[in-house]
């Protein structure tokens, strides 16, 4: 560790060198006029376009220019061009307020060219999705819930499992490698109802981004994305209440300042009231979350800035008194924001999250609890040394807690033991540096190394096997079984029991062909030391988080990917190609009838393989106008690999190549938005994909009162194709121009032409006819949802 | 215990409530034919165990419900302790009889049947059985709390770990045709020697209804089998279904391995409660 700070600090000298006097640095915050939330990825540059930057996630940005006199272009996507005229003579700072485009989408835009795209085009940064939540409020919805992470499934490369179902899938990746993070603090488990609704509340929310592939080094933990989700800061100029009513779920944001233009709060909430929609909730069942989004923010000069944030989440479930289930996420985090000179911008998090899930079984008298717990200490800093080379470097640490499950007995009389899993412990050092390197006006690179370590601690009491092998394969009746252990090892609290490094190299390159067209090529390598072991084609909020150790390896991941960047007509249009392959060391599958559940010992239920993924994602866009809206299509494939790990073994699916649950051959989807006036607005979604992976029993047999479907290979065939069109309108009241009470009508038919999309298809037989049958189950029909929205 | 706590997410599962199901139609591929043992050489307490059976039968397609005997295999069972050898002869089609079986505790046995050309071999261990303390019935216990159940009270072996299958047999007014089937296999993890209770819950339980249970403490491996047998059987659906596997027992086919038979050879003594419900 000290060879590479001392690296660090040599390439800090080197590059000070090339700094040449007699510039001068610009420094401040690019924020919105009317509340006063700072922008991510509001760009600032010379009105010829050659030197300019963008802000960072905290508003901030530092340019440095040649003495003298410079007209700066300031802009941002939904934002009108600012222009502001300097002469420079020294070091300043420039904090600059623009104003949203409200309503404009149908009179011509600014005449300030539209800097953004351009920008995007030099920068090395690809894969990268940025929604903005007016965006996403726009995109049709079921239940006309607004929902981020069924907007991000939208886009090329980005895949869900189908209705109802948790997670979502990136470049073929399973959703355990998805790094989801909200105002920096790790989301486990990302749905609500089991994946009906996200666990972001749309109001709360700022921006997103989605790296889908050449993730910058400060990132590292999961090997397929990051979601990168944060929270608004809250009003500084104004108080203001926002709130919708829906047919599932109402929400309210409250948000202010404390002290005008210094300091500002956040308040948001969302509750359900599902029950009374069930049709089966009939006797004593009940199922519903809530949840809660807050800020404060703190200015306290220019050169310093306190946040601090929570989100509390809960779901839970009764039935019929027999059993009561809760999960829910809760992250808490403080934030300082600090300037130590124009060109270093730092900012030092303290974060702390926790998922749990509970089961409380009335009448068996017993309960269940796990979880994990994380706390990250985390120190990110960006120098701008000039033009051509920004620097951005830092560390971080995180200790994690996993408890994987605890049975507690609930009365005297119950017949189950206590039982409590084994307690897991380990903690992650990471260190990282990343240069942004213009080379020439069209050659821009960015190049850095993370480094990380993971450590897999005591107190606990492994198992130990023959020759370390805790699953074997019994070559006679050619299956795997769980191995008998031939002893223990007891490790004392804060021992080592297992240790990992990781070196990621992480490389990206843009080079800008004309005006209008770049190529964009990268690399990156990703080291995942954290396994959510299930065995079910999506997430269930039971499963557990699992730390690499002695029995299981951290998952190692390269992905290369290529683009192809160009603005059409004035940058009306955009077209973004893009092409990756990925694979992925010692991804885990589960031997046949694996047992997850409450077992302490779960290395016996695991093989470790191999997965990779490669595809060719387009995404076309229109920008402007009174159309907006999106093409994306993506064509791709993921599969994995359990190889035997001797010349006898066979392997899973006999070592061959089989399909992973969320390979998806096509994944197509329209979207539009089209303003007719300014009191309606229109909007449409079509989707349509390859069914997903399935298995279909090749025969049949009866064996002592069962009658057993026979399976031969996996994942080898398909569900019937999915598809669906949306609808949505939008009702503006005419009133809301002269007065402060602002409010909408959105109107929304999910599903128009009622594919019965298929969830799932299972064979059982016909109790009347005693033949076998398939049986779909589909879980949307035609959905119309209303929802009522206000602001003031 | 964990299986029931895996149904439970699959009965919580909202999708339950809101969706619908319709029969579509599937084409589907037909798997090479494979022989089908059904070697369970059950031994009643308190019955000498001399009369056994065992069943051939072949996989068939899935859309054919039709079950297809195996005629003409040669089978054998041969105690590994006395080297002695029992022959059962077909009594009909696939159905292979002895009457002179001679059943002891934990002693190993050998399954050796000769059909097609082909010699299939397998070897297990009798085990002993638990022995149940008590059948009661109630309304309160159970899942729910309002429907009834018979209670089934036994002691776990102490100091070890064991598995156990219990099977339920309901016969409504206490007639000969079977209403409902239910069997259970599991581990003692959570009730290591102590005192269980196991019920059997239904709705329709009423006065002078039969419910008969049988008990058996099985080996890990059959255990495992069994469920995986249940796991393929029980059709749980959506995005929390388990991914299907090919369920092979502990037969092997000694003269061609990749013809392997489907089926299992498992020796079980086995305690027997029947309870008439008030």
């Amino acid at each position: 560790m000290k060879i590479i700070k001392k690296g660090i600090l040599s390439i800090l000298l080197l590059l000070a060198n090339f700094i040449i006097a007699q510039n001068f640095t610009i420094s401040g915050k690019i924020s919105d006029q009317a509340n006063g939330e700072v922008l991510f990825g509001a760009e600032i540059a010379t009105s010829d376009y050659k030197k300019g930057t963008t802000t960072n996630e905290y508003g901030f940005y530092s340019l440095t220019l040649p003495k003298g006199k410079h007209t700066l272009i300031i802009s941002y996507l939904g934002y009108i061009s600012k222009i502001k005229k300097i002469d420079l003579t020294k070091n300043i700072t420039l904090n600059i307020s623009i104003k949203e485009e409200i309503n404009t989408l149908d009179e011509v835009v600014v005449s300030g060219k539209e800097l953004k795209i351009r920008q995007k085009l030099k920068k090395p940064q690809m894969s990268v999705t940025k929604l903005n939540v007016k965006t996403i409020k726009q995109a049709p919805v079921v239940f006309g819930e607004v929902d981020i992470l069924k907007t991000i499934t939208l886009l090329p490369g980005v895949t869900t499992n189908g209705e109802g179902s948790s997670g979502f899938n990136v470049r073929g990746g399973a959703s355990d490698q998805n790094l989801v993070l909200l105002d920096e603090a790790t989301i486990y488990n990302t749905s609500h109802l089991f994946g009906f609704f996200s666990v972001f509340n749309a109001d709360a929310i700022k921006d997103i981004n989605l790296y889908k592939g050449g993730i910058p080094a400060k990132y590292g933990g999961r090997v397929a994305s990051v979601l990168d989700v944060r929270q608004k800061d809250g009003n500084n100029k104004e108080f203001h209440i926002n709130g919708g009513i829906g047919l599932i779920s109402s929400r309210l944001m409250i948000e202010g300042p404390i002290k005008k233009d210094k300091a500002s709060f956040l308040l948001a909430g969302r509750a359900s009231y599902v029950n009374g929609f069930l049709k089966a909730a009939k006797k004593d069942n009940r199922v519903g979350f809530y949840d809660l989004n807050s800020k404060i923010s703190y200015e306290i000069n220019d050169n310093n800035k306190l946040f601090l944030s929570g989100y509390f989440g809960q779901d839970s479930f009764k039935l019929n008194n027999f059993f009561d289930s809760s999960y829910g996420n809760n992250t808490f985090n403080l934030r300082w924001n600090h300037l130590f000179n124009p060109k270093l911008f730092s900012n030092l998090s303290f974060i702390y999250s926790k998922y749990n899930y509970n089961l409380t079984f009335n009448t068996l008298d017993f309960k269940w609890d796990s979880g994990i717990i994380d706390t990250n200490i985390k120190y990110d800093l960006k120098y701008s040394f000039n033009q051509k080379y920004k620097l951005n470097f830092g560390a971080s640490f995180t200790n994690y807690n996993f408890n994987p499950g605890e049975i507690k007995p609930t009365s005297e009389t119950s017949a189950i033991n206590e039982y409590i899993l084994d307690k897991k412990y380990a903690y992650e050092p990471a260190i990282y540096a990343e240069l942004e390197h213009k080379i020439s006006n069209k050659l821009n690179l960015r190049y850095g190394i993370r480094f990380n370590s993971f450590y897999r601690i005591g107190k606990q009491t492994l198992n130990t096997y023959q020759d370390d092998l805790a699953v074997v394969y019994n070559p006679n009746l050619d299956i795997y079984e769980r191995a008998n252990p031939i002893g223990e090892i007891s490790y004392k609290k804060g021992e080592t029991i297992a240790s990992f490094t990781g070196l990621e190299p992480r490389f990206s390159l843009a080079y800008q062909v004309n005006d209008n067209t770049s190529v964009k090529a990268s690399y990156q390598k990703i080291n995942q030391y954290l396994h959510l072991i299930s065995n079910t084609n999506s997430p269930t909020p039971l499963d557990v988080w699992t730390p690499s150790g002695k029995y299981i390896k951290p998952q190692i991941s390269n992905q290369y990917a290529i683009g192809f960047f160009k603005n059409i007509k004035n940058e009306m249009y955009t077209l973004e190609i893009e092409s990756y392959y990925k694979d992925v060391q010692n991804r885990i599958d589960y031997i046949d009838g694996a047992d997850l559940i409450a077992n302490n010992h779960l290395e016996t239920e695991i093989l470790a393989g191999k997965s990779r993924a490669y595809g060719l994602e387009i995404l076309l866009r229109k920008n402007k106008g009174k159309f907006t809206g999106w093409f994306s299509y993506t064509v791709s494939k993921s599969e994995q690999k359990i190889t035997g790990r001797t010349a006898i073994e066979t392997g899973i699916n006999n070592g061959n190549w089989y399909n992973t649950p969320y390979d998806r051959t096509h994944d197509l989807s329209i979207t539009g938005s089209y303003k007719l006036n300014k009191k309606w607005r229109f909007g449409a979604n079509f989707i349509f994909q390859t069914g997903r992976p399935a298995n279909f029993p090749s025969g049949q047999y009866q064996f002592d009162n069962y009658t057993v479907p026979v399976f031969v290979t996996r994942n080898a065939e398909r569900l019937p194709a999915y598809h669906h069109l949306d609808i949505s309108a939008t009702l503006n009241s005419r009133k809301n121009e002269d007065r402060k009470w602002k409010s909408e009508w959105v109107f929304g038919v999910y599903n128009l032409y009622g594919r019965k999309n298929a969830a799932s298809i299972t064979f059982a037989r016909n109790e009347d006819t005693n033949l076998n049958e398939a049986i779909r189950t589909s879980i949307f029909g035609i959905m119309p949802a209303i929802t009522y929205n206000f602001k003031f | 215990m964990k299986n029931t706590v895996f149904k439970i997410i699959a009965i919580l599962h909202i999708l339950n409530l809101i969706s619908c199901q319709d029969v579509v139609k599937v084409d589907l591929e037909t798997a090479r034919e494979r022989l089908v043992i059904e070697a369970l050489i059950n031994w009643e307490n308190g019955t000498t165990g001399n009369e056994q059976t065992i069943k051939l039968t072949k996989t068939s397609s899935f859309y054919n419900n039709q079950i297809i005997p195996a005629t003409g295999a040669n089978m054998v069972i041969k105690n590994l302790n006395t080297q002695q050898e029992f022959d059962f002869t077909e009594t009909q089609d696939g159905i292979y009889q002895t009457s002179n079986f001679i059943p002891e505790i934990n002693t190993t046995y050998e399954l050796e049947v000769g059909y097609n050309n082909a010699v299939y071999k397998a070897t297990s261990t009798l085990l002993d059985a638990p022995v149940i303390q008590g059948v009661t019935q109630s309304i309160t216990n159970g899942l729910s709390v309002e429907d009834p159940e018979v209670n089934v009270i036994f002691q776990d072996f102490e100091n070890q770990t064991d598995w156990y299958r219990i099977v339920f047999n309901y016969y409504k007014n206490n007639e000969d045709e079977q209403a409902d089937y239910e069997d259970n296999v599991f581990k003692d993890d959570f009730i290591e020697g102590n005192s269980v209770t196991l019920f059997y819950e239904n709705e329709e339980l009423q006065a002078n209804d039969r419910i008969e249970i049988k008990m058996y403490k099985i080996s890990e491996r059959y255990f495992n089998f069994i469920t995986k047998l249940q796991q393929q059987a029980d059709t749980d659906f959506g995005p929390f279904a388990l991914p299907p596997i090919n369920v092979k027992g502990n037969i092997i086919n000694t003269t061609k391995a990749d013809n392997y038979p489907y089926g299992y050879f498992s020796l079980n003594k086995i305690n027997t409660a029947t309870y008439l419900f008030q």
